[in-house]
């Protein structure tokens, strides 16, 4: 069923948030965990099939009223929301939440199960991700991503440019297309390059010398010098932060950071617990 | 850190966990090679991403994350490895279409864009004042630099065979490159980009010529306007590959 039908089917919204949409099928998510987390919470994974779309919003969230009996599920990072997150939450009919004030948070996810009133899928099994779970992630700002410096780019001669040390902060002209960073000072800016392939999370820098990293909707080439990638096990940091926000970046081995990240899917296998 | 296969020339670098990058010379991106790495996938699974002058294997974190990190060298040198025996086909199949009356030489198909130049393209674009203005200032950009006049930078571009290098930047948009031998045009890219160019604004922006997809900035010289699009809005597909040739036909003014 088309993702807005079904939530519609179960909830109004009161008062829309700025930024919402569904995100986890077409559409890739800034935090590429939070969905999974979210499907596995309301049961909504089924073997070999794609996941179930999820609202993101941005900056700001939706007043939900239920039209029936739902359950949904928050996911946002600690202490953004005084709600339970990454565990289901039963509304009766007619209740609502009020999830406007994102708490310093950029983003937040909620996701519902269909079938809550009626018998529906016997199999369905809740989870609830453990408190203590390393996919519970730490408050938005100051905000440390892990990254993987790059060689040298030819643009930039043979000096390599480390970002480590610095304050950047995170500008209003960010979206999901990128995030763009002030630099704290002077940073040389990098020419032109042939365009080359560019994934969520590559580092670019333009002739401005502030950095931009790329969004999940970004260009998939880029003409500006790629000095590094953000760790996987960082790209969610990235959904949290706001404009203004600080952020520091620490280099990370390639190995390391293949070892994180594996870290975070045994994680999704183990730390979401039947309830 | 540099990975090559045993007896080739070209080696990779990890750009990220999953993400390794093979440079490779613009002349060796055929475009045979372009087409065959768009529509053929190496066993092993990584997706491939091409580049002007680079191709990138992406590996799924989920599927291949395990071995990655018990097993990196061997997967690298299989794709290595399957990318050099593309390489030698590719450049093996040149030589044959170079030799004269080869009976089965490859019958490629030419996309032919219609589109309006200069004072034709304004009034196509129902003379949009900021159209018009971007259009005159570009070529004349283009003939100074150039040394030239503006008619005389429409005809070099209506007298060259592109091919489309790759894809990206938007949706529907693609990077055509002049075959070899085509008129030389000096067209490097703004400064700062436009914020807003049409869709179908054809444009130059260094080696290549490209269409806007859609409304949106742009850098590029632009010097005419066309009708066409190359995404399908229902599939979401893309109407052209690497590898397409690609030429303009229009009325330069």
């Amino acid at each position: 069923m088309n993702p807005d039908i079904f939530v519609a089917s179960l909830i109004e919204t009161l008062k829309s948030g700025a930024l919402m949409q569904f995100v986890g099928r077409a559409k890739p998510p800034m935090d590429p965990w939070a969905v999974r987390i979210l499907n596995r919470v309301l049961g909504n994974i089924s073997p070999g099939q794609p996941e179930v779309p999820i609202m993101e919003c941005t900056l700001t969230g939706p007043i939900i009223r239920a039209r029936k009996p739902a359950i949904i599920a928050i996911g946002a990072p600690k202490g953004a929301l005084s709600l339970p997150l990454w565990e289901p939450i039963r509304l009766a009919a007619g209740e609502e939440l009020d999830l406007r004030n994102l708490g310093g948070s950029g983003r937040i996810y909620f996701g519902l199960v269909r079938d809550v009133d009626s018998p529906g899928n016997p199999y369905r099994q809740f989870g609830k991700l453990l408190a203590n779970s390393r996919l519970r992630s730490a408050t938005p700002s100051p905000s440390e991503l892990a990254y993987l410096a790059d060689g040298p780019p030819q643009s930039l001669g043979s000096e390599m440019v480390n970002l480590c040390g610095q304050t950047f902060r995170l500008l209003p002209a960010s979206d999901r297309r990128g995030l763009r960073y002030k630099a704290p000072r002077e940073v040389k800016g990098g020419r032109e390059i042939p365009p080359e392939p560019m994934t969520y999370g590559a580092i670019q820098l333009p002739p401005s010398g502030d950095p931009v990293i790329v969004g999940p909707d970004g260009p998939v080439t880029g003409g500006y010098a790629r000095i590094g990638t953000v760790a996987l096990a960082s790209l969610r940091q990235l959904a949290w932060q706001l404009p203004g926000d600080a952020v520091t970046f620490t280099q990370i081995t390639r190995a390391e950071a293949l070892r994180q990240a594996l870290d975070l899917e045994e994680a999704l296998a183990r730390d979401v617990v039947p309830c | 850190m540099n990975l090559r296969p045993t007896k080739s020339k070209i080696s990779g670098r990890w750009v990220s966990e999953l993400e390794l990058a093979v440079a490779l010379d613009r002349a060796v991106l055929t475009p045979n090679l372009r087409r065959k790495l768009a529509t053929s996938q190496h066993p092993a699974g990584p997706a491939t991403l091409l580049g002007a002058e680079s191709v990138h294997f992406i590996w799924d974190l989920k599927q291949s994350g395990r071995d990655l990190a018990d097993n990196s060298e061997a997967l690298v040198s299989a794709t290595l490895q399957w990318l050099d025996s593309l390489l030698l086909q590719s450049e093996t199949s040149q030589t044959l279409q170079a030799l004269p009356d080869q009976g089965d030489a490859v019958q490629e198909t030419i996309i032919v864009i219609t589109a309006s130049y200069g004072e034709a393209a304004k009034i196509a674009s129902g003379l949009r004042p900021d159209f018009a203005n971007a259009i005159s200032r570009d070529l004349s950009r283009l003939a100074s630099l150039n040394q030239c006049t503006p008619e005389e930078i429409i005809r070099r571009h209506l007298a060259t065979t592109y091919v489309v290098a790759f894809c990206g930047f938007q949706p529907g948009f693609a990077y055509l490159e002049p075959l070899p031998g085509s008129p030389a045009i000096r067209a490097p890219r703004h400064e700062a980009p436009r914020a807003k160019v049409p869709a179908g604004a054809v444009a130059l922006g260094g080696p290549y010529c490209g269409v806007y997809p859609s409304n949106g900035p742009g850098g590029w010289n632009i010097i005419g306007l066309t009708e066409m699009r190359f995404l399908d809005a229902t599939s979401g597909r893309e109407l052209w590959a690497p590898g397409d040739l690609v030429r303009f036909s229009g009325v330069a003014q």
